[in-house]
């Protein structure tokens, strides 16, 4: 009987994996090339933009804070890139990328830590800005970068993995580390949690947040870099679209934790989510017309299955 | 260095929009001593320590802090210089362990600033073995009893090298022997020489541990005193400004039949419980904390999961499944955690007094917003309520007026049974008289009143009859005039027959 029980609670904890191979189930079954491992690798390495993304967003969003301007950020960070790569250097367009997008990540900052403006006002605000300064530079027109490495990253594989899963591989690493076994992330958990509770025990609570803003910012730049290796360029507002997406990865992420809390890897199953969906659907022919429903529907289906379930994400 | 002040808050003045909430207030406290700090609420208590602590800033005056004059205090800064603090409010993180929320300000580490989880656990462990709290580190705060959340909260602020430890009501959620523990850890803390600043509307704790005591009244410190050279009385003069003619007001009613009763009421953590309540009576519950008397009052009313028993009200049987349902039936609940069960803190007082009973100024489909107005307007005068205004956010008041707040709010709501779980936590002196006054006033109105306490003068003064409950058993159903301190102590600690 009680072995019965314990089992019960384990097949429960796996409820949301297995509801994730039965809905690939049936994708494969709608249409085979869903499994085909040219398709895999195109789920794969479509993921990285959002899950660099998603991570950004669920530091910052752990401090108690948000962030809708990271796809912004992406996109600035990716023209500038190409603008400055095209007239110098690759090297000069990275760095100039880094710089916009650092910069722009300690301006939200900036505005709600320290001037107290709340997260949703100003990085809305934000978000205008940086759309607008990415058509600016772009005077909305295509951008094109032809530079070796850009390209390898974007098309070639290592092993049969894309390049571009490798590299947000290791940032997930990185990221794993830093928010889940560093002080830092143990910090930001703190000021999300309860704000009074870690000023009295001593926690900075403007320094950790304006960090978690700059590193949002960081890895909004990682994503410009995947981002512009895919499409060998970068199409002005191709980020746009993509913010629902990030917020949807984050709370999934937290809906299947232990402790109910944002994690990176919660985060990183979402984005997994969000891929195959977005991905299956489409190739199993639903009607472009209901594709926004049906994804609505499987969205609600795994937050409340995950949410009824335990111990899914050990955090 | 015995005689030389550790800190000195000198002049400090603090105006608040319409309020001057400190008003030229000297504090201070000579190293290695024990002070108590009282006042009633609303005198200006917390205020002067949340500016210590940097929370408020004051408008003006000076802090000197260890000889070092400090002009802009933040926690952290004042946390290094080895004050620290515990508060009243509930501060800790829900989602973290008891490991992580003790060692929050200086986690063990490995290099590079990572976590070292396993020596994080090995020292906790040891802390709550040392401090004798028996609880398992990697449980959550969230999951924790009130009690057990203050508890780690102490554990926390004792880890450290602190010199001077300020504790804002810390033995408000705990049970007489946690009292005794914080005690003992308390002259632990003495006999090292840290100093104490020490707030706590329980005189008698203040006799039992303090040197000196200072009195707060409307933001003016009244006095200081040395303990040895004073008593209760005085201080409580002090405080009020007014000789206390009464401190536990009983009102004299005829006790009626029976409007109330459950048989075997039976839960996962309450079991077989029965008593009947009867028109005009009060009936106590007393236990120890953990006894169930929380539980209980909270299957009653329907908010936990009833496993077996029967309810009548009027002599009739009732079905009670949810606290919606309890309310239609007539019985209210004052909740002993206030501020997570008891009121919506972001709504006026006007509409958390008219939340249990809307509808009753509901007309067609709109609110009656003049009626509710004039209705919380009558109970903000009657109960003493000190507010501005009845649209003042309920979480700007303080305890006790919250704690009026609340009662307003069922005495609005026409209920005939009223359970009051631990309603007098966390209140001054004053209001709790007035609390004890209502519940006066409740019974002459012909209600009934369950009141849950343990605090066993409470229980003695003010009811009728008292159930002492022990490991979610009711062991015992005592008159309370054929009964004693000693005797409710002991049924609470040993249950059955003595």
């Amino acid at each position: 009987m009680k072995n019965n029980s314990k089992l019960k609670g384990q097949l429960k904890s796996l409820i949301i994996y297995i509801g994730l191979l039965l809905i690939c189930i049936v994708f494969a079954i709608l249409n085979p090339t869903f499994i085909s491992p040219s398709n895999l690798m195109t789920i794969l390495s479509h993921m990285a933009p959002l899950a660099l993304m998603s991570f950004g967003l669920a530091s910052v969003m752990m401090a108690g804070d948000f962030d809708l301007s990271l796809v912004g950020i992406t996109g600035f960070s990716a023209v500038t890139i190409i603008v400055l790569a095209n007239q110098f250097n690759l090297l000069v367009g990275l760095l100039g990328g880094l710089i916009v997008a650092v910069l722009v990540g300690f301006l939200n900052g900036f505005f709600v830590v320290k001037v107290g403006i709340h997260p949703w006002l100003a990085t809305i605000a934000m978000m205008r800005m940086t759309f607008g300064l990415e058509q600016i530079l772009s005077k909305g027109y295509a951008q094109n970068l032809n530079h070796p490495f850009i390209y390898w990253l974007g098309h070639s594989r290592i092993g049969f993995i894309p390049a571009q899963t490798i590299f947000a591989l290791l940032i997930f690493g990185v990221m794993y580390v830093l928010i889940q076994k560093h002080k830092f992330g143990y910090h930001l958990y703190a000021l999300g949690g309860n704000r009074i509770a870690a000023q009295i025990a001593g926690i900075r609570v403007q320094k950790p947040r304006i960090l978690a803003y700059m590193l949002a910012g960081v890895l909004c730049f990682f994503a410009s870099i995947c981002l512009t290796g895919t499409l060998s360029g970068y199409t002005p507002l191709a980020t746009e679209k993509m913010v629902n997406d990030t917020i949807l990865a984050v709370f999934i992420g937290s809906s299947v934790s232990k402790r109910k809390v944002i994690n990176i890897p919660g985060t990183f199953l979402g984005v997994i989510i969000m891929g195959i969906f977005s991905n299956g659907l489409a190739l199993i022919g639903v009607p472009s017309y209901w594709m926004q429903l049906v994804k609505g529907i499987l969205i609600i289906l795994v937050i409340v299955t995950s949410s009824r379930s335990e111990k899914m994400v050990q955090i | 260095m015995a005689d030389q002040y550790i800190l000195e808050m000198k002049n400090i003045t603090k105006l608040f929009p319409g309020v001057r909430a400190l008003d030229n207030v000297d504090f201070c406290v000579k190293s290695g001593e024990v002070r108590a700090l009282v006042g009633e609420n609303g005198a200006g208590k917390s205020t002067l320590i949340k500016i210590l602590t940097g929370v408020y800033k004051a408008t003006s005056g000076s802090i000197t802090l260890m000889n070092q004059k400090i002009d802009n205090p933040d926690s952290a800064t004042i946390k290094r210089m080895g004050l620290s603090c515990i508060y009243q409010d509930q501060n800790f993180v829900p989602y973290f362990s008891i490991a992580e929320s003790l060692f929050m300000d200086d986690l063990p580490q490995k290099n590079y600033g990572l976590i070292d989880q396993k020596k994080l656990f090995e020292k906790a462990e040891a802390l709550l073995k040392r401090l004798n709290i028996n609880l398992e580190p990697h449980l959550l705060m969230g999951d924790l009893t009130v009690s057990e959340q203050q508890l780690i909260q102490i554990a926390a602020a004792v880890h450290g090298k602190a010199s001077i430890m300020l504790l804002d009501e810390p033995t408000a959620p705990l049970s007489s022997d946690e009292v005794e523990r914080l005690f003992q850890i308390i002259n632990d803390l003495k006999k090292d020489g840290v100093t104490i600043i020490y707030i706590s509307h329980r005189l008698e704790e203040i006799f039992r541990i303090a040197d000196t005591v200072s009195v707060l009244r409307n933001g003016k410190m009244i006095d200081t005193l040395n303990i040895k050279e004073t008593n209760q009385d005085e201080i409580i003069k002090l405080m009020v400004g007014k000789d206390v003619e009464e401190k536990y007001p009983k009102t004299k009613v005829k006790i009626g039949e029976e409007i109330f009763r459950i048989d075997n009421y039976t839960s996962d953590k309450v079991k077989n419980v029965s008593f009947d309540l009867r028109k005009g009576e009060v009936f106590g519950i007393y236990g120890v904390v953990g006894a169930g008397k929380t539980e209980l009052a909270k299957l009653i009313f329907g908010a936990d999961k009833k496993e077996d028993g029967r309810l009548y009200i009027d002599g009739q049987e009732c079905v009670i499944e949810s606290p919606n349902a309890a309310i239609k039936k007539g019985i209210a609940f004052v909740s002993e955690d206030r501020r997570k069960e008891g009121l919506v803190g972001d709504f006026s007082i006007c509409r958390n007094i008219t939340l249990a009973s809307l509808w009753k100024y509901i007309k067609r489909i709109f609110i009656n917003f003049k009626r509710e107005r004039t209705v919380s307007q009558t109970y903000v005068g009657e109960l003493n309520i000190k507010t501005p205004t009845i649209e003042t956010l309920v979480r700007t008041l303080s305890g006790g007026n919250q704690q009026k707040v609340i009662l307003s709010k069922w005495l609005s709501s026409d209920a005939k049974i009223f359970i009051l779980d631990q309603p007098t936590i966390g209140v001054d002196v004053g209001a709790k008289t007035e609390i004890y006054r209502l519940i006066g006033t409740l019974v002459s109105n012909g209600a009934g009143v369950i009141f849950i306490s343990s605090e066993i003068p409470e229980i003695i003064n003010l009811t009728d009859r008292v159930g002492v409950m022990k490991h979610g058993e009711m062991v015992k159903i005592l008159d309370t005039k054929e009964t004693d301190p000693q005797k409710l102590l002991a049924y609470a600690l040993k249950g059955g027959e003595l």
